[in-house]
């Protein structure tokens, strides 16, 4: 059997447990991370909320052969047709740099994935506009989403840049998520100003929360309008053992009352790894060997925003195999391996 | 190709948490680790024992940080 994202699971299972993991939660987690091929990173985005449950996974690809199994799982759709694209050498999604599927779990059924596309540095936006939306979303987008699309990458000043891109049909509608990288709460605030004037309160309500926080992404979703929900996240380079401004945000959060304490510790304590010598009894021995690690590390804070309703936060836990590769465009791995 | 020997002595460490605790302290000397598989009816190889010591590698805090970025942010 080859090894899936599920075996890795299967490995953190005595890390999935309350206050961040439910049996519920982890029972779909395991459902969906089963198609995937176990070199691929997972991502865990638990609610920090006291009482929220629900848990959802994204995974990444970024070889030619991940993208391809994963193809295969989703014929005659706008996802496979993307990853088949994507795959080919050469072809015209070659500067993607890496794609995410993301899986909202709040229901038993396996939901369609949320595509996440990471971009290469130097954007082209007609090469985002003209060949990678309409791949991603099966056609361009409609006349006002483009001109939306285009005034908020005009808007953003100095060494900002667009990092992800997000198709949420999944979820219904038709918006398209834009994640920015490398704006401070001040340019947020700035840059929300011009593009998305109603969610300025909101956000800087909660922009306070991200104080001394390094790598910074603001997201805002658009249809025919920005929509008034607007994403802030913040991480820092070094874990929490070796970085104690982790605390001084979850300690923040909590005062809020936007994270609950137990969650503060858990989330806080997720990094570390196994190896079959810590966790012999669920290391995928006939796959591996004792070969291997499961690396778990703290990958960011994240704060939803919305006018006239309280922030959520979110953290997102990383899992997977040990992965010394930064991220390349498939046809480069390709060559690699 | 793993031995059959060394699968042996996988599932019985899966099973016996004295035993893998007695072999993992034997890992840091590759002929220590195969003086106690023999004594104990494990006729591993030394490509086997070889596998087995490069498994309880410990990893650094730089290794953890890389899988969740580390230091080049955002990645190229």
């Amino acid at each position: 059997m080859p090894l899936t994202a599920a075996d890795w699971l299967a490995v953190l299972a005595p890390q999935l447990n309350e206050p961040l993991f439910d049996p519920v939660a982890v029972g779909r987690l395991r459902r969906v991370a089963q198609a995937f091929p176990g070199d691929c990173q997972g991502t865990l985005e638990v609610r920090l909320a006291p009482g929220a449950r629900q848990v959802d996974l994204s995974l990444r690809l970024l070889t030619a052969a991940q993208a391809a199994a994963l193809a295969a799982r989703y014929p005659a759709s706008a996802t496979g047709a993307f990853l088949s694209s994507w795959s080919e050498p050469g072809g015209p999604l070659a500067p993607v740099r890496s794609v995410w599927l993301e899986y909202d779990l709040d229901r038993e059924e396996e939901p369609s994935p949320i595509l996440c596309v990471k971009l290469p540095a130097a954007l082209d936006a007609g090469w985002l506009l003209g060949t990678l939306l309409p791949a991603l979303r099966s056609g361009p987008p409609a006349t006002r989403q483009r001109a939306l699309i285009l005034t908020c990458l005009e808007a953003i000043s100095g060494s900002a840049r667009l990092l992800y891109v997000f198709d949420l049909r999944a979820r219904g509608g038709d918006a398209v998520r834009l994640e920015i990288f490398g704006l401070e709460p001040g340019q947020m605030l700035r840059y929300l100003r011009r593009v998305a004037p109603g969610s300025v309160s909101a956000v800087a309500e909660a922009a306070p929360l991200f104080e001394g926080v390094e790598r910074l992404h603001l997201s805002l979703d658009i249809g025919e309008e920005v929509l008034p929900r607007i994403g802030i996240e913040g991480s820092f380079p070094r874990q929490p053992k070796r970085e104690s401004r982790w605390w001084e945000l979850f300690d923040r959060l909590e005062s809020r009352g936007l994270c609950s304490a137990g969650k503060r510790d858990a989330a806080l304590a997720w990094p570390s790894y196994d190896s079959f010598w810590t966790a012999p009894e669920q290391w995928p021995v006939a796959e591996l060997g004792p070969g291997g690690s499961c690396v778990r590390s703290l990958s960011h804070v994240k704060v939803v925003c919305r006018p006239d309703r309280e922030p959520e936060a979110k953290a997102y836990l990383v899992f997977g195999p040990l992965d010394r590769s930064s991220d390349a465009a498939p046809e480069r791995h390709s060559a690699e391996h | 190709m793993r031995s059959s020997e060394l699968n042996r002595l996988l599932q019985d460490l899966r099973k016996d948490a004295d035993l893998l605790a007695e072999s993992r302290r034997q890992l840091r000397d590759p002929e220590a680790a195969l003086r106690w598989a023999v004594d104990r009816g494990y006729r591993l190889t030394v490509g086997d024992v070889a596998e087995l010591c490069d498994s309880d590698r410990e990893l650094s805090d730089d290794d953890l940080e890389q899988a969740a970025g580390g230091d080049a942010w955002p990645p190229p």
